[in-house]
């Protein structure tokens, strides 16, 4: 069994935040304003990059497509809250989106697999330059770039990492860790669920400063907390599985079991078994690979369910038509890139 | 910063509460800000609000309410939203925004990069694409060497700040000589 970052890491994002200088920030209520946005991002992005991206006006799509935006990280919550005005412009391999009337004009996006945010950082900033060359945005030489809210200002830039850190949450090491990583100005939260519990002990690492620090700063600091928690996450991996290997495979297995075989899910179960698929796969003790268990992540949630049993089954309820997607998935089985160093067991 | 109550909101309220405990500074957002206000309500609420340092930066309730002369957003309505009306909202708030970015931040000093054609929040900007002009290359370089200089004297690197000092002098004169021409 080999740990590598692959192993811990889900995906990494690079988000900036942008507004017009010649208008006013996005505030609802200003259709007209939202409108010559969502004219401007189109025509540049077309001029840059003819036919790569859609427009997606979340007026014209219905609350569960939406949704299914959130889930697979393309737009926002906040997004959503603006449906009348906002707008995604998405490219055709959806690594990068641009939201439009969220909370500033323009929050560019753009998403890689692994640690590599540097590749992120580059391919938000071509999009930016793309937009910029259209239409200058508001910029102040002491204050950087002015967003509509000041936790912004600055670079407007977030970078964060999507980590998956079962062995941590197992050990209750997140109270220390988060301390730690709060004293370098980051922040690190779950993704799912409400409050203190992560579902499926999924984190994001992610800058709060954004004044101050230059991109390459913040883009170093991400990474080398992100480094950290991997190594740490995946030494108490080994640590369990030399001292308790019986109890973490009988952990995996059954959780396996349920969602190979399990009728009716919801979300929250779903979550606690996935980060056992996750973890049986990066231990070399499934035959599915971690990019698997990351599209289910997205997959098996409720908006992605729900358009799924629309589509195919709608006589049966979302918890049923959880389970089926969970089993068409797991049905194809994938090659483990971490099995094979482990052929003794 | 993330809100301490809901976890998904971004803070823009930093909130001292004093409690037969102890003091704990909690940061909140404008949802989470106004569930508390609304627990507080009633009867306590006015010694809540006096053991509330207030919105990050202003410590005092102004009387007279301050708008901005661009967009008309009244500064109280930022309070509650968090959010700003325009770019010139920060000009005009500057006397509160500027503590509050330090605070948020622990700069106010945008380090970094800089649009192609960077426009001054004050000017009209009627935005023209253009490559970025030698003149704002040199200022920028300046602000940055500026505040190494900074960094270098409060770290007690005299031998540094003195090279960056030569560098400053050297291309704070070319500046000058730019933008004659
Ligand atoms: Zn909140
Ligand atoms: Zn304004």
């Amino acid at each position: 069994m080999q740990l590598t970052q692959k192993s811990v890491v889900v995906s990494g994002r690079v988000r900036l935040a942008r507004n017009y200088a010649d208008l006013p920030f996005s505030r609802p209520g200003n259709g007209e304003c939202a409108q010559l946005c969502i004219g401007r991002a189109v025509s540049a992005m077309e001029k840059a990059c003819p036919n790569r991206y859609d427009l997606c006006r979340l007026s014209e799509i219905s609350a569960t497509d939406q949704l299914a935006l959130v889930e697979s990280h393309l737009i926002s919550n906040d997004l959503m809250k603006n449906s009348a005005t906002g707008a995604a412009l998405i490219r055709d391999d959806r690594k990068i989106s641009i939201m439009v009337n969220e909370e500033d004009h323009l929050r560019i996006q753009a998403m890689v697999d692994g640690l590599n945010l540097e590749d992120a950082a580059h391919e938000a900033f071509i999009a930016e330059e793309a937009l910029e060359k259209a239409h200058g945005f508001s910029f102040d030489p002491q204050l950087g770039y002015l967003t509509s809210c000041p936790t912004n200002t600055g670079t407007g830039l977030r970078a964060s990492l999507m980590l998956h850190l079962p062995m941590l949450d197992h050990f209750k090491q997140m109270g220390t860790v988060n301390q730690s990583v709060a004293k370098l100005g980051l922040t690190l939260r779950g993704i799912y669920g409400e409050g203190s519990d992560a579902l499926g002990s999924v984190y994001q690492v992610s800058n709060q400063i954004t004044l101050g620090r230059s991109e390459k700063d913040i883009i170093e600091a991400v990474t080398v907390v992100g480094r950290q928690l991997i190594s740490m996450e995946n030494k108490l991996r080994q640590r369990y599985l030399q001292n308790s290997a019986t109890e973490l495979r009988d952990r995996i297995m059954r959780s396996y079991g349920l969602l190979r075989y399990a009728v009716s899910m919801d979300e929250k179960e779903l979550m606690q078994h996935w980060s056992h698929l996750r973890l049986g796969i990066c231990m070399g003790m499934l035959p599915h690979s971690p990019e698997q268990a990351d599209r289910l992540l997205t997959t098996a949630q409720d908006a992605h369910v729900k358009q799924y049993v629309t589509k195919h089954a709608p006589q049966i309820t979302l918890k049923e038509g959880r389970c089926h997607l969970i089993q068409e998935t797991l049905a194809q089985e994938e090659t483990n890139p971490f099995s094979q160093a482990d052929s003794e067991g | 910063m993330i809100c301490d109550e809901c976890g998904k909101n971004l803070a823009v309220f930093s909130v001292t509460i004093t409690s037969g405990s102890g003091t704990s500074n909690r940061h909140l957002c404008s949802d989470c800000m106004k569930k508390m206000e609304a627990t507080f309500s009633q009867g306590t609420f006015h010694s809540f609000l006096s053991s509330i340092l207030g919105m990050l930066g202003t410590a005092q309730q102004e009387q007279d309410e301050r708008v901005c002369g661009h967009c008309g957003l009244h500064y109280s309505e930022f309070e509650r939203t968090g959010r700003l009306g325009c770019a010139h909202c920060y000009q005009e708030f500057a006397n509160e925004l500027k503590p509050m970015l330090q605070r948020i931040h622990g700069s106010s000093q945008h380090v970094g990069r800089a649009p192609l054609n960077a426009a001054e929040p004050g000017e009209s900007s009627v935005s023209v694409a253009s490559e970025p002009t030698r003149q704002q290359l040199l200022e920028q370089r300046i602000q940055e060497l500026r505040q190494k200089m900074d960094e270098a004297v409060t770290a007690e690197n005299f031998e540094a700040a003195a090279q960056y000092r030569d560098e400053i002098r050297a291309l704070t004169q070319e500046a000058g000589e730019t933008s004659c021409s």
